[in-house]
């Protein structure tokens, strides 16, 4: 079975479109597997998972975006600390869970892996996410298992991007300064 | 040297200029207690230029007047009172018009919408400063919905949320009404008013998920669109008291002495509906997933209120968990929207 990713885009206005297929990541080494830990980029970006799908919102952009059960369980775990590495190994340990589709374990864990790092390059891409330092994931957060990995997608909606870019609001920084916004 | 005060003093001078404005305006209590969410709220003008223009939305939750309100609002214009404010925290080349400035550090927020309103609120104190230019430069859509960024920071502090959406229903409950600008709030809010249902708001209520889903009113004042008025001739009689002083923006239509029964301070939340253009013979609802509505309920809100962020979201998420979720499908013919909602609410 084929496991193919894209970033589905519905959006009327988006510009500067990138295939996320050429995404390079960074730190993605040559060995396939990532070691680098992300953090959700907030407080510019917010975000809630309400029965395994999530709904993400860049403040900065004005773009929001909804996520596919699997580019969730990718978000979440991202969130958590967990590596890309540790993310596959998850995914991949998903299977043969009480519940899973008989498809789920027949997925080569590399082509998992290829769908992880692609999204993850995506949400890179759109400032969703940020590279952190190698701190340990948080094994107290639960994360609703994955039983099923299909292709991840996220739809990006930017129809109210206007709000933001007629009206920038300028943040002051810690000093009580504020400094503009960067578009 | 002195340079631009830091926001903690800059607040403590903007409230020193309100008082002398005040003081300067003689004697005349100018103050006005309302029940805001279950909170009092008192806004006190340094004269009366700006009572008719900024009050009027409140009519419908006055309260008696207690000693300690939640939140002290402090209202004046630099034209009336011949006040001037001190330099603020932002450049000197700052734009005079069209920018924005946010300044918040959990406890103090400033809001600098340049050429238009100056809004202040230190959460340790309860007070919020507005400040604009001028009575005659107030603009049009704050008669309907003043306050609204000071009132989105108080309303963090006492568990409440502030959103973009409308709220109707009746003695059992109410729907909230999501959706960004145009989607049809208004139009079914008051197609409901007008049908007898209880009214709450028709662009921005207040909310809270917990111990239960409940809604507040804020505003008794509808904006609708002159093109859609023909829909309402009852209301016609309500509009704007200032005259045609806005003809090229919306409607204004004072609810609270032609509609003062139907209009509700606060009801249970039974269910969210986000209303899309369908072109459909009869209106109809569609049943819509938690995330599927969070995503058109949220972004209006959070991208309209400045430091709206992820304890607002959260708030909503909430909402969408433990409420059903519609598709309100619009058609022509809004007359059977009311009973739709009735149904949902019961």
């Amino acid at each position: 079975m084929q496991v193919k990713l894209a970033a589905k885009e519905q959006e009327a206005s988006e510009k500067g479109r990138i295939p996320i297929a050429n995404v390079k990541l960074a730190g993605w080494g040559d060995q396939g597997m990532d070691a680098a830990r992300y953090r959700i980029n907030s407080p510019t970006v917010v975000a809630q998972t309400i029965d395994g799908e999530a709904v993400v919102i860049n403040l900065n952009t004005g773009c929001y975006y909804g996520f596919n059960p699997s580019a969730s369980a990718v978000w979440d775990r991202l969130g958590q600390g967990l590596s890309a590495g540790e993310i596959v190994t998850a995914i991949a340990g998903s299977a043969g869970a009480p519940g899973a589709p008989a498809t789920a374990g027949r997925l080569p864990p590399e082509e998992i892996e290829a769908a992880v790092a692609r999204l993850i390059g995506r949400l890179l891409e759109d400032e969703l996410i940020a590279e952190r330092g190698g701190a340990p994931a948080d094994p107290a957060k639960e994360t609703r298992p994955l039983l099923a990995f299909e292709e991840p997608a996220l739809t990006k909606y930017s129809d109210m991007q206007d709000l933001l870019l007629l009206d920038p609001i300028h943040e002051v920084t810690d000093s009580g300064w504020p400094v503009k916004k960067p578009k | 040297m002195t340079g631009p005060a830091g926001p903690a003093d800059y607040f403590q001078e903007v409230r020193e200029t309100f008082r002398r404005a005040r003081r300067s305006a003689g004697p005349g209590v100018l103050d006005m207690d309302y029940d805001i969410a279950g909170q009092v709220v008192r806004l006190c003008f340094a004269n009366p230029v700006l009572v008719p223009i900024l009050a009027p939305a409140f009519e419908h939750l006055r309260a008696e007047p207690v000693s300690s309100p939640a939140l002290t609002l402090c209202v004046f214009d630099l034209e009336s009172t011949r006040a001037g404010l001190p330099p603020g925290p932002w450049p000197e080349d700052a734009p005079a018009t069209g920018a924005q400035w946010l300044y918040d550090d959990g406890t103090l927020r400033l809001h600098n919408q340049a050429g238009e309103a100056l809004s202040l609120f230190d959460s340790a104190l309860g007070v919020g400063i507005y400040c604009v230019p001028s009575a005659r430069t107030v603009p049009w859509y704050e008669s309907g919905s003043p306050f609204r960024v000071i009132l989105h920071w108080w309303s963090g502090t006492c568990s409440r949320r502030l959103v973009h959406a409308a709220a109707v229903g009746t003695a059992s409950g109410a729907v909230l009404v999501g959706g960004k600008s145009g989607s049809g709030k208004s139009t079914t809010a008051l197609t409901c008013l007008e049908a007898g249902l209880d009214y709450l708001g028709d662009d921005y209520v207040m909310v809270s998920a917990t111990p239960s889903p409940a809604v507040y009113s804020l505003y008794s004042v509808a904006k609708l669109d002159p093109d859609n008025a023909y829909r309402f001739p009852k209301l016609k009689g309500s509009v704007s008291p200032r005259g045609n002083l806005y003809p090229a923006e919306k409607v204004l239509v004072f609810l609270a002495r032609d509609y003062r029964e139907r209009l509700r301070s606060a009801l249970p939340l039974r269910a969210i509906i986000i209303p899309r253009l369908a072109g459909r013979r009869q209106p109809a609802v569609q049943r819509l997933s938690p995330a599927a509505a969070l995503a058109a309920l949220a972004p209006s809100t959070m991208f309209q209120l400045p430091g709206a962020g992820g304890a607002v979201l959260e708030t909503m998420g909430q909402l969408v968990r433990e409420l059903p979720a519609y598709v309100l499908e619009l058609s022509p013919d809004m007359s059977g929207v009311p009973a739709l909602i009735a149904e949902l609410v019961a």
